[in-house]
């Protein structure tokens, strides 16, 4: 009867001394992280012959791929012209590169082949040299670009973890032509081709998740010679441009769901423009508003389950959401006077919009339930019909701040910014293709 | 007294499962439902101050000032009686004069100043809290006086002593807390408890909640590391940091 009672008080005394002690603990907030880019030397290649310049010319590509980011530094090549340019791994002298300052070391070697030429590339990571890629790239001359940039991808997954953007493209409207056609370009503006030649009014491009395909919409007239706006889908690999709907009014603002079966856009042959969604296989459609405002400009959450719109609902075109299937539709912007072009980023955790504010539109972020709404250009034009890379650390968005429309790139803070179009005429509606399959 | 010994069984049982219950639900909430650790929150100690500070010139100049000369107030009248007052009865309530103290002398109030400045000086020996140098003869400063700090270690005096310690680990560590720009847009957390020896370094290094990204894990570690030696613990505190530990979070 003792012996258990003793156990009793003494298991008692453990448990209150060990829940007081850690409810006592003293608990420090270190605070916000400065940040750091990450410095990557890039040492020339070993490239015997007429390898040379091909080689130097894949280098360059990735150089400018890892700089149009605002993640890396590339230290001048001058610091490290005397140190080996042996590439195997077994050959990396770890020590001789810490002084360096880098944080990685691309070396790599280029031999010419039967049709083209073949890379075998080596990252590094100082301090403690361990090889994070080996990987052997082959190509024909004509695509050492591309090869450059899928090497410059393959570097972005290595040290970050995320997909890259270098083979990723941007669709939009330009006016080059003097009328409205479909261009696409690359992520960095290079590369410029013009898709449609209706010779017309084409309006708000939009990607299939593969990147195969280019929905769109067209003012053209109808049987009855009466104006309409169509949609129509381009496939890129065919060349061919199949109608999707010619339904009376308004076919307008797709937006592909995630798994590619949907087209969630803009209607109005019931009345006035509501949000639809078009089923990609047999082009039947199913309604999701129903309210006597606008509803316009649908934009699917990255899982799927969500669309964000704009609707003129309360009076002022705010911007909602909404169940996939049209229901709990929930206001998500109070301030401002015209919010409109909700777009989803691609990670989840952030709607861009653009606002009416102070006489001209800015671009904003916001939560995707509404909160913590935060500027990202001011007083520099009008900034509109924004959209997020596929890794969602960048933005494009058309502006006029240089007077025509172009196309610019900024990163999700707005610290950084990089103008993609010049000489196109006024771009307008850009939207970013998703990432290429490995 | 068998009945007695049978009660006090019951009684010692009752009570021995009661206090097992409520240790027992402690434990369960300290297991799924901890609480919160106690924030730390820099902390002001203000100190009162009751004479004003004199500067050394000016007491020297005190000294030799004509003290001044309070005029006496003038004593009030005596009433005199009216002569054509009748006697009054007893009833009557009579006036009297009140009796006005008699005035300090000059030389009384002189020596009143001298001990007040006399304690003055005195004052002055008392070492300041600060570490500011002292001043030249001409503009030193003369405190007026000040509740002493003490040497207690308990209540505020351990709890500025923690806070100021806690400050200086927080800043050492802000200094080299740094991340690439993709890995600070996911705005992951992470807590760690650390322990620290006498002199500043880290023993012992636990995460209490990973961020889920080993980038991020790695460069709290690397923070760790870099900021080292931090600051080395007071002596009234090197106990808590080297067995208990602090816990940090990166960011809050």
């Amino acid at each position: 009867m003792k012996n258990w009672m003793t156990w009793i008080a003494l298991l008692g005394v453990v448990f209150s001394t060990s829940v007081s002690a850690q409810d006592g603990a003293a608990y420090i907030a270190v605070g916000k992280a400065k940040t750091k880019k990450t410095v990557i030397a890039l040492p020339n290649w070993i490239a015997p012959g007429t390898t040379g310049p091909v080689a130097l010319n894949i280098l360059d590509t990735i150089k400018n791929d890892l700089l149009f980011t605002d993640l890396f530094s590339v230290p001048d090549s001058k610091l490290y012209s005397d140190l080996s340019t042996q590439y195997q791994p077994e050959l990396f002298k770890t020590t001789e590169w810490i002084p360096v300052g880098a944080d990685f070391v691309l070396k790599a070697g280029a031999t010419k082949t039967e049709n083209g030429i073949s890379v075998e590339a080596y990252l590094y990571q100082l301090p403690s040299g361990t090889n994070t890629l080996s990987k052997r790239y082959v190509s024909t001359l004509g695509d050492v670009k591309l090869l450059g940039h899928t090497l410059a991808d393959d570097l972005i997954k290595s040290i970050t973890g995320q997909n890259g953007v270098f083979r990723t493209k941007i669709a939009m409207v330009c006016d080059r032509t003097g009328k409205k056609e479909i261009y696409t370009m690359n992520f960095d503006g290079s590369d410029l081709k013009q898709l449609t030649k209706h010779r017309s009014i084409t309006l708000s491009p939009a990607w299939s998740p593969d990147g195969e395909k280019i929905a769109y919409s067209l003012i053209a007239k109808n049987k009855k010679n009466i104006k309409n706006t169509n949609l129509y889908e381009l496939d890129l690999k065919t060349n061919m441009i199949h109608l999707l709907s010619d339904r009376h009014g308004i076919n307008s603002g797709a937006n592909y769901s995630p798994d590619g079966k949907k087209i969630a856009l803009t209607m109005s042959f019931l009345g006035n423009p509501e949000i639809f969604t078009l089923n990609t296989a047999d082009h039947t459609v199913t309604r999701l508003t129903n309210h006597p405002g606008l509803d316009v400009d649908p934009n699917w959450s990255p899982d799927g389950k969500y669309l964000s719109f704009v609707s003129s609902r309360h009076g002022a075109s705010m911007i909602y959401r909404m169940n996939a299937d049209g229901s709990n539709v929930q206001r998500l912007t109070f301030a401002g006077s015209y919010n409109a072009t909700p777009a989803w980023s691609p990670v989840g955790n952030k709607l861009a919009f653009a606002g009416w504010i102070d006489g001209h539109f800015d671009i904003f972020l916001m939560n995707p339930d509404g909160t913590n709404i935060e500027r990202l250009t001011k007083n520099q034009g009008n900034n509109e019909d924004p959209a997020f890379s596929p890794d969602g650390n960048y933005i494009v968005f058309s502006s006029n701040r240089a007077g025509q429309k172009n196309i610019y790139a900024m990163n999700i803070e707005g610290t950084f910014i990089k103008r993609l179009t010049f000489g196109v005429g006024n771009c307008t509606s850009p939207r970013w293709s998703g990432t290429p399959s490995p | 007294m068998d009945t007695d010994r049978y009660s006090l069984k019951s009684a010692l049982t009752l009570s021995a499962a009661i206090h097992l219950a409520v240790f027992g639900f402690l434990f369960l909430k300290w297991i799924f439902f901890p609480s919160a650790p106690m924030t730390f929150i820099p902390t002001l100690r203000v100190d009162m101050v009751g004479l004003p500070d004199v500067l050394k010139k000016d007491l020297s100049r005190l000294e030799h000032l004509p003290l001044p000369k309070e005029e006496a107030p003038a004593l009030p009248k005596k009433a005199e009686p009216k002569a054509d007052v009748e006697p009054t009865s007893s009833k009557d309530i009579l006036f009297k004069p009140k009796k006005v103290k008699s005035l300090p002398s000059e030389k009384k109030v002189e020596n009143q100043m001298k001990s007040a400045l006399n304690r003055i000086k005195a004052l002055d020996k008392i070492k300041d809290d600060d570490d500011t140098p002292k001043s030249t003869s001409e503009t030193a400063v003369i405190r007026g006086n000040k509740i002493s700090p003490g040497t207690s270690l308990s209540g505020e005096a351990k709890e500025a002593i923690e806070t100021s310690y806690f400050e200086k680990v927080r800043d050492q560590l802000l200094e080299v807390w740094t991340l690439p720009p993709w890995l600070a847009r996911q705005n992951l957390e992470a807590q760690i408890q650390v322990t620290i020896n006498g002199v500043g370094v880290v023993t012992g290094l636990r995460f209490i909640k990973p961020s889920g990204n080993a980038q991020f894990d790695e460069a709290v570690k690397a923070a760790i590391s870099q900021a080292q030696p931090l600051p080395k613990p007071p002596k009234d505190i090197l106990g808590l940091v080297g067995s208990q530990g602090i816990l940090i979070g990166f960011p809050l």
